[in-house]
């Protein structure tokens, strides 16, 4: 959401990205969450049910820094999938060691002005400090840790944890749910291979060609099944925007050198080499693989969307998910629906990057039969 | 396919040439063998030019042939059915991407918020600054009940 609130302010106020990056990181954490609040009630999930927030909330909306940043009627925040590749690179728990370091002493240094609002903005998005509106609706007494919340999200969608466990590298206990997309990585695996073969012989006249499109609609079928099997209800939901908008922070905070950074010392030309200082800084070591994540993330949240908004509903629309531009014999996509045919290319490179998985080799198939489609635990 | 004939001696058009040059009262006969020797040299290269066209030709003619006869291969490849998105479908693609809409952050240097040196707290300064009191609340009245 935080990126999305970027791009929104830059083209409703006319300033540069610069500008509006810089406009959102000092900005008031209120303010941040109200727009939060906008967001939440703009994407009406529960529609056509009554619309989330009362006339109170929507009081103190109208009076927040971000008002006039109206966002689109759809969901304006990235899929779980974003905040999910993001934290594996262990981004939230490197920034906590730099809030304790920064609050509780002067071990790196003395603050500026603009780092002392980012860390306030840090405090409230991430680790639960009080605000008027807490950004984690739904935690309570009851699940408190922001990050538990959302490892149980990603292992309720995703049936994966994160690559590490706690600070000092416990397993971190967490409520595991029973019903947990267990063979989401398999399906996505076998999918993105598939659309590699598709890409590959997209302009191949001659020879074999091993393009499927009854194949990767079946896996996108399945992969919409199994997501759409958590979502009854618009579950989830509430946890989605509040993961996106914390690990967009953090994506934002990395994204140039910005003030924290540069506190920091931590000045580079791109966010993982940003992350991996600041962790030397720290004394924690970042994801190995963390240019990976940070390279995805965005285009592994529409590839997601996409696949589990149905768009592909048959095997003649499989071409959505790995061409540039439509069939030759269909109308061109007006110039804001292009096909996804890039992201889907950028995930599987980083997907086998970070995996270590190649993509582009057939490992076991996956049983694609009509009795069990939805693997559910 | 070699043939003896292209093979071309230039030095024999040098020598033939510069005997010319160089015998300045030679008798007509030898000026008749010199021209005739030039002739034979400019005859046996325009026999290898030819030999040479009449190869590219044959290639030309022999690559055509097997264009021709692979031609109907086209047509066993599979033919990718892609058929046009319903206008919902286009809809809400074009909604995902504009409510996702993000910078482009690849080229990006610094984002810097010019900060004042803060004074102490109580120091009587210069830079002290008096906070701005400020009227937020511009509710809408409908909003407001």
């Amino acid at each position: 959401m935080i990126q999305q609130l970027v791009q929104r302010v830059v083209i409703t106020r006319g300033v540069t990205q610069e500008q509006a990056a810089a406009t959102v990181l000092g900005s008031d954490p209120l303010d941040l969450v109200l727009h939060m609040e906008e967001v939440w009630r703009a994407a009406n999930t529960w529609a056509p049910n009554v619309q989330p927030g009362g006339n109170a909330r929507q009081a103190l909306i109208n009076v927040g820094a971000f008002h006039d940043c109206v966002p689109t009627a759809g969901p304006a925040w990235d899929h779980l999938g974003y905040a999910f590749v993001l934290e594996n690179t262990r981004v939230v728990q490197i920034m906590r060691r730099v809030v304790r370091e920064y609050r509780s002493g002067e071990g790196l240094g003395i603050p500026s002005v603009s780092t002392q609002w980012w860390l306030d903005g840090t405090e409230a998005l991430l680790f639960g400090a009080a605000n008027p509106f807490a950004s984690w609706l739904s935690t309570s007494a009851v699940r408190s840790d922001p990050e538990a919340v959302r490892r149980n999200a990603y292992w309720r969608l995703f049936g994966v944890d994160l690559a590490f466990g706690t600070d000092d590298n416990r397993p971190l206990v967490y409520d595991k749910a029973t019903a947990a997309n267990s063979t989401f990585v398999q399906l996505l695996e076998e999918l993105l291979y598939e659309l590699w073969q598709a890409m590959e012989n997209l302009r191949n006249i001659s020879g074999p060609n091993a393009a499927d499109d009854d194949r990767i609609f079946r896996l996108a079928e399945q992969l919409a099944f199994i997501l759409r099997s958590r979502r009854q209800g618009a579950l989830l939901a509430r946890e989605e925007l509040a993961a996106s908008t914390a690990l967009g922070w953090l994506d934002l905070t990395l994204s140039a050198n910005t003030p924290v950074v540069s506190d920091l010392r931590a000045q580079a030309t791109s966010p993982a080499d940003r992350l991996k200082i600041i962790g030397e800084r720290v004394s924690m070591a970042p994801h190995s693989r963390s240019a990976s994540f940070f390279s995805m993330a965005a285009d592994f949240s529409l590839v997601l969307r996409a696949i589990e908004a149905g768009y592909v509903s048959g095997p003649q629309f499989a071409w959505l998910l790995y061409s540039t531009t439509a069939p030759p014999a269909a109308p061109p996509l007006p110039p804001g629906a292009r096909a996804l045919g890039p992201e889907s290319r950028r995930v599987i490179t980083e997907w086998s990057a970070a995996t270590g998985k190649s993509l582009k080799k057939r490992a076991v198939p996956v049983e694609v039969d009509g009795r069990r489609p939805v693997g559910v635990r | 396919m070699t043939d003896t004939k292209s093979t071309v001696d230039f030095r024999r058009t040098t020598r033939g040439k510069g005997a010319g040059r160089r015998q300045r009262g030679a008798t007509s006969e030898d000026a008749i063998r010199d021209l005739q020797e030039r002739v034979d040299f400019l005859t046996l290269s325009m026999g290898t030019i030819t030999g040479y066209e009449k190869m590219v030709n044959l290639l030309d003619n022999g690559l055509a042939g097997i264009a021709a006869e692979l031609q109907p291969l086209r047509d066993l490849t599979p033919v990718r059915i892609g058929d046009p998105l319903g206008e919902p479908v286009i809809t809400a693609l074009g909604v995902m991407r504009t409510a996702l809409d993000r910078p482009d952050w690849s080229a990006a240097g610094s984002i810097s918020i010019a900060d004042q040196n803060v004074p102490f707290i109580g120091e009587p300064s210069p830079r002290a600054r008096v906070p701005e009191r400020r009227v937020v609340f511009d509710v809408e009245p409908e909003m407001a009940r």
